[in-house]
């Protein structure tokens, strides 16, 4: 059983939390540390699901329903090893970034690293609840981090959204637990129909994590809170906890609830998307602040994600779209962290995160600049990033499933995203300037390295795309009824 | 009918109150009592589902998941009131921007 | 006993409907407190002795004074806004929400199928008798191991946002008659937390209970005189708030290095090392709150390098 790196993925960042806390003056060294026994954790995790396929643990030696077990398919060494490389480039950047190395950032960040893998790896939807908790809380505290007002508000609007998102989390699995006896995900798969306790079940939690996953129209709150955070908090933010609710939701849909709700709410989900990647690219080009544009950037993101519904309910796509959704996720954590990084390093210099104040930023911080174009490269889409693999993929997926309309949200989101890039890009580019840069080597080259994975990790899409593919995660149950 | 339905149906009023404080009141302070009275009744409504047993003792998870609830609801009215007192003390706001109201 | 539950019931829903509406915010919390011990009683007719003592302590005692700390800081009579009053979107909204719920909650099965035989099958061999323990230290151990993590993250962001502490505790008040009661009352409720730590293994009872026993016997203290707070150092009160999730982190790891899953522990091994992990957690538990109400110790959250 020593040979459970599940186990130790929680214990590891939750111990090197409590040091962090007990050393404060060596939270940086601990982080460090702990993001790099983090990354070789999930290289083992994986290593094990490549001989073993699928992995299941009952924690405490108590199986399930009693007891609570860790589960892994691919869609859970995916998300934890994009957790994984997030965590190393935010700890290296963020000790650029934070001059005290006692800053509070890093207990409470490896308090969300912990929170991040338990959800990735529990089977348990009060656990998950917990998991949310902690993850709500932590996230909250780094918003506030900086403590200007600015900040403070967000942090409260997210706390108070994020609060009720659990709370509405919470009140589903109650119905469910209430109605089956069980909160483990492949029981309650056997066991639920279309019950009314089940359906209010399923629209609660659903609402409740679109809120923290930010969905449009429940977005209005991520905007100010990604912008007014620190730059490492903002990545981690955008690029990992929004990913976090949107796993938890993906579970629910394709692992707990009846294949038939989910036919009938699949195509709303894709609508939402679409009016999100239109109403997000749209703001996003009306925005002043350079932080706020990349912000509104991730809200059109999520509506690609939620792609992913309307073209998992057709049986000839299914792979395609759950492929290229999977792909994106990944690419849109690394741009954008890269992106967030790289707009500190701007503001850092220039002293303002005005669009009119970046003239001349591009002269003085060139790795910066040509990190934050090749971030967008991805997120917009363009060959061979990462980011173009998943939105090819959806492409032909929409093509194949007759569902042509959503190449148009495709190709909308790409030139939008084009456009609000070339803001950015165009007036950092103008006259030089003499600007004064100072910023350690760490900050410069950390978003220049994600950017980099960003567009490399499109060649690896076949080698890659085999981890995620252990177990066949997120087949809709509807698709299943006729298998085995 | 029995005592179960009551506090059922009870706890569903909760939240139903809860959730309408939480969504229309601008102050924090009343938001964070919301949050609390919503956090209730749902802690009611499992605990009482779960009582729909003719007889012998109850069922002690949900019991146990109740207890772990109510440790995580006063860790997150104390997050959100000192979150909220740093805000006040800064701005002398007691509401987000936007839905100011008072003072 | 219906009637009685009747009463109960409604009273909960005035109360909350009411400290939800009401103009004075010192009343609110009065009202909130008021409604906690009612929701106790609920926990009572429900048969749940474990939280009808949580409730009490932790959902209504300690969350009040966290609130009444608060009210320091806001002005306690703040008027409400006399707008239109709640708009009717949100009042249907909310209304339908309560219909939904409570229509799916009639259309359960009217009986439950629940875990209590499995968990009674089962509880002998944890090492304690009391079946919500045996939940919480075993059957499903690693939920509160996540769940002390969730206290100490409360305190970690109360720390960062380094409030002041509220008024009233930075200017004591030099009562004789407050300070004997408290001289008297303070070695009553560190046994009472003894006791129901010790007594949680086979009776309602156990480290969440102890631990907001402790912490009230703590901000009592604290109340009188603030002097002793200093004599503990920053970095033991930052041992101290840390040692719960320290033991139960131990005792996990012990149990992956010995080869066995994940916080796994059976028979008479079982109960020392639950109780270890439910003194540790109490007293954690214990000052962790005293840190939530105070917003601080006042000293540890701006200086971070007294132990370089």
């Amino acid at each position: 059983m020593m040979a459970s790196p599940e186990a130790w993925l929680v214990l590891c960042p939750l111990a090197a939390a409590a040091l962090a806390f007990l050393w404060r003056s060596r939270g940086a060294f601990i982080g460090i540390v702990s993001a790099l026994i983090n990354g070789a954790l999930v290289a083992w995790l994986i290593a094990l699901m490549r001989t073993e396929g699928v992995r299941r643990i009952e924690i405490g030696g108590w199986s399930a329903p009693l007891g609570i077990e860790f589960y892994a398919d691919g869609l859970s060494p995916w998300m934890l090893m994009l957790a994984a490389i997030l965590g190393v480039a935010t700890a290296v950047y963020a000790r650029g970034y934070f001059k005290d190395p006692g800053s509070w950032f890093w207990p409470i960040w490896l308090m969300l690293a912990a929170a991040i893998n338990a959800l990735f790896l529990t089977r348990d939807i009060f656990n998950a609840y917990v998991c949310l908790e902690l993850l709500g809380l932590s996230s909250v505290a780094l918003i506030a981090l900086s403590g200007n007002p600015d900040a403070l508000a967000a942090a409260l609007r997210y706390f108070f959204v994020s609060m009720l998102g659990s709370l509405f989390y919470l009140l589903g699995v109650s119905l469910l637990y209430s109605a089956h006896a069980t909160v483990d995900i492949d029981r309650l798969r056997s066991l639920v129909s279309e019950t009314p306790a089940t359906l209010a079940a399923a629209a609660f939690m659903t609402v409740g994590l679109l809120l923290k996953t930010a969905l449009f129209p429940l977005h209005f709150w991520l905007p100010p809170a990604h912008a007014n955070a620190p730059a490492p908090v903002s990545a981690l933010l955008s690029g990992l906890v929004v990913k976090a609710s949107l796993y938890l939701l993906l579970r629910l849909w394709f692992e707990v609830f009846p294949g038939a709700i989910f036919a009938s709410v699949a195509p709303l989900f894709g609508l939402l998307g679409a009016a999100a990647v239109v109403w997000g690219g749209i703001q996003a080009l009306l925005q002043e602040r350079v932080k706020l544009v990349v912000a509104y950037s991730t809200v059109v993101q999520v509506g690609y994600f939620f792609l992913l519904f309307p073209l998992a309910a057709h049986p000839l796509t299914a792979e395609l779209a759950r492929q290229g959704v999977i792909y994106l996720l990944l690419a849109h954590a690394i741009a954008k962290s890269a992106a967030f990084m790289a707009a500190g390093n701007f503001i850092r210099v220039v002293g303002s995160d005005r669009l009119e104040d970046m003239k001349g930023a591009g002269t003085a911080l060139p790795v910066s600049m040509f990190s934050l174009g090749l971030a967008g490269i991805s997120l917009m889409g363009l060959p061979p990033s990462a980011g173009f693999i998943g939105k090819w993929k959806l492409f032909s997926a929409s093509l194949t499933a007759g569902q042509w309309w959503w190449t148009v949200v495709l190709a909308a989101g790409g030139l939008l995203s084009a456009a609000y890039f070339f803001r950015i890009l165009s007036p950092a580019l103008a006259e030089p300037s003499r600007l004064g840069a100072k910023i350690p080597r760490t900050m410069k080259w950390t978003p220049m390295a994600l950017a980099l994975a960003g567009v490399l990790l499109g060649f690896l899409a076949p080698q890659l795309l085999e981890i995620f593919e252990i177990g066949a995660p997120l087949r809709p149950a509807a698709a299943m009824e006729g298998g085995p | 009918m029995n005592a179960v339905w009551i506090y059922l149906c009870t706890g569903a009023g909760l939240i139903a109150l809860g959730v309408l404080a939480l969504v229309r009141e601008p102050h924090f302070f009343r938001k964070v009592l919301a949050f609390n009275i919503t956090g209730s009744g749902i802690f009611l409504l499992l605990v009482a589902a779960a009582s729909r047993v003719s007889d012998g003792p109850p069922d002690p998870v949900p019991h146990a998941m109740v207890l772990t609830g109510i440790v995580v609801s006063v860790s997150a009215t104390a997050v959100g009131l000192a979150l909220a007192k740093k805000y006040h003390h800064l701005t002398g706001h007691t509401a987000l921007p936007g839905e100011e109201d008072e003072e | 006993m219906i009637a009685f539950d009747f009463i109960v019931a409604a009273g909960m829903l005035l109360l909350a409907w009411h400290l939800l509406s009401c103009r004075d915010l010192f009343q609110s919390v009065v009202l909130f407190i008021s409604f906690g011990l009612l929701m106790a009683l609920a926990w009572v007719r429900l048969n749940a002795p474990d939280i009808a003592l949580a409730e009490a302590a932790i959902g209504s005692a300690m969350t009040g004074a966290l609130l009444l700390a608060a009210l320091d800081e806001f002005k306690p009579s703040a008027k409400r806004r006399n707008g239109p009053g709640p708009g009717i979107a949100s009042l249907l909204f909310c209304g339908a929400l309560g219909f939904v719920l409570a229509f799916a909650l009639l259309k359960l099965p009217p009986e439950a199928a629940g875990l209590r035989d499995a968990a009674a099958t089962e509880v002998s061999k944890t090492g304690v008798s009391n079946p919500v323990t045996a939940v919480l230290l075993s059957f499903r151990g690693y939920d509160t191991l996540l769940e002390i993590g969730v206290l100490l993250m409360a305190a970690l962001a109360v720390l960062s946002l380094g409030n002041r502490p509220p008024r009233f505790v930075l200017a004591p008040s030099r009562s004789l008659v407050l300070s004997a009661m408290v001289r008297f009352l303070l070695p009553i409720l560190v046994l009472a937390a003894g006791y129901l730590l010790w007594v949680g293994a086979d009776a309602p009872g156990g480290a969440f209970q102890a631990g907001s026993v402790l912490a009230g016997a703590f901000i009592l203290a604290a109340l009188v005189d603030t002097g002793w707070m200093s004599r503990v150092s920053d970095r033991q009160w930052r041992w101290i708030l840390a040692a719960g999730l320290g033991v139960f982190l131990a005792a996990g790891a012990g149990t992956m290095l010995s080869g066995v899953s994940l916080l796994e522990y059976r028979g008479a091994t079982s109960k020392r090392v639950i109780l270890a992990i439910e003194t540790a957690a109490a007293l954690s538990i214990g000052a962790t709150l005293l840190i939530l109400f105070l917003g601080g110790t006042g000293r540890m959250d701006t200086d971070g390098k007294d132990d370089s």
